[in-house]
């Protein structure tokens, strides 16, 4: 069984990342996976583009805090970063990979909101093939 | 602790039923709550349900009985919440009054046309759900 958590840096991904390892204590058998996606389409993530080196320290960071707390419960956890649309990329990848269970925060959005941006995680409940947790 | 599935009776449901029951066996402290609400809003043999109370406490036991009889199996605490009304509404309600703390859900697997014509069950709770909502699919 894989588990999968969509990390972006934030408090909520934190919280989804804490989620995770309480399904691994329960699936013995489990992997754990963390992801996070760049999404270029954002201004200081598009800047980012020119150095990878930046690039990839950027990422580093970003997903810095979750692998801690994964590293503090003593499980080992694989790292996958990508690139591009983030509910793209997260979906070829839960669908390519055989991701069992997907985990997201949502980043509570307001309707507004909403409208202009589009919610990530419905669109990504709606095509991956896996079973996907939201934590609030 | 308390964690929820919502059952409409379709094989989905059953899955997330499934779900739901392996992480209540895995949590120490955990029970399973069996949700299930009927859609007065349906025009199918729900509605003439409507009229006689005994057939429609039957017809909602006849949907939660599968998941409590695997809850019973696995030895595990079940209660059974039914309701009425609009699916994702009454949910969201009995979420805000009890303390639930997973929602577990089944995916109907809906195109576009489906869901805007008959609306999400699982999209608008998952919205308005204050605690973490799991959509097995």
């Amino acid at each position: 069984m894989k588990i999968a958590v969509a990390v972006d840096g934030s408090e909520n991904a934190l919280r989804a990342t804490d989620y995770a390892l309480m399904l691994m204590r329960q699936f013995s058998e489990a992997k754990l996976e963390l992801i996070h996606v760049i999404d270029y389409n954002k201004e200081d993530e598009r800047l980012l583009k020119q150095s990878p080196n930046s690039l990839a320290m950027y990422q580093k960071k970003k997903i810095q805090s979750a692998l801690k707390l994964v590293k503090d419960k003593g499980i080992d956890a694989e790292v996958t970063m990508l690139k591009g649309n983030p509910q793209q990329q997260i979906i070829k990848y839960v669908n390519t990979n055989e991701i069992d269970h997907l985990i997201l925060s949502s980043r509570g959005l307001n309707t507004l909101q909403k409208l202009v941006m589009g919610s990530t995680s419905q669109k990504v409940i709606k095509h991956v093939n896996s079973s996907v947790t939201i934590i609030k | 602790m308390k964690i929820a599935v919502a059952i409409d009776g379709s094989d989905h449901s059953i899955r997330a039923a499934e779900y739901a029951l392996t992480l209540v066996e895995n949590t120490p402290d955990a029970e399973l709550e069996v949700i299930s609400v009927t859609d007065y809003n349906k025009v199918e043999e729900e509605q003439l349900l409507l009229q006689n109370l005994k057939s429609l406490s039957l017809y909602q036991d006849r949907l939660v009985r599968p998941v409590v009889e695997m809850a019973e199996k696995a030895g595990v605490k079940t209660t059974v919440k039914l309701l009425r009304g609009k699916p994702d509404e009454e949910i969201i309600k009995h979420l805000q009054t009890e303390e639930v703390e997973q929602l577990v859900l089944g995916s109907r697997g809906m195109n576009l046309m489906q869901e805007m014509a008959l609306g999400s069950v699982s999209r608008s709770v998952m919205e308005q759900a204050n605690c973490p909502v799991t959509i097995v699919k």
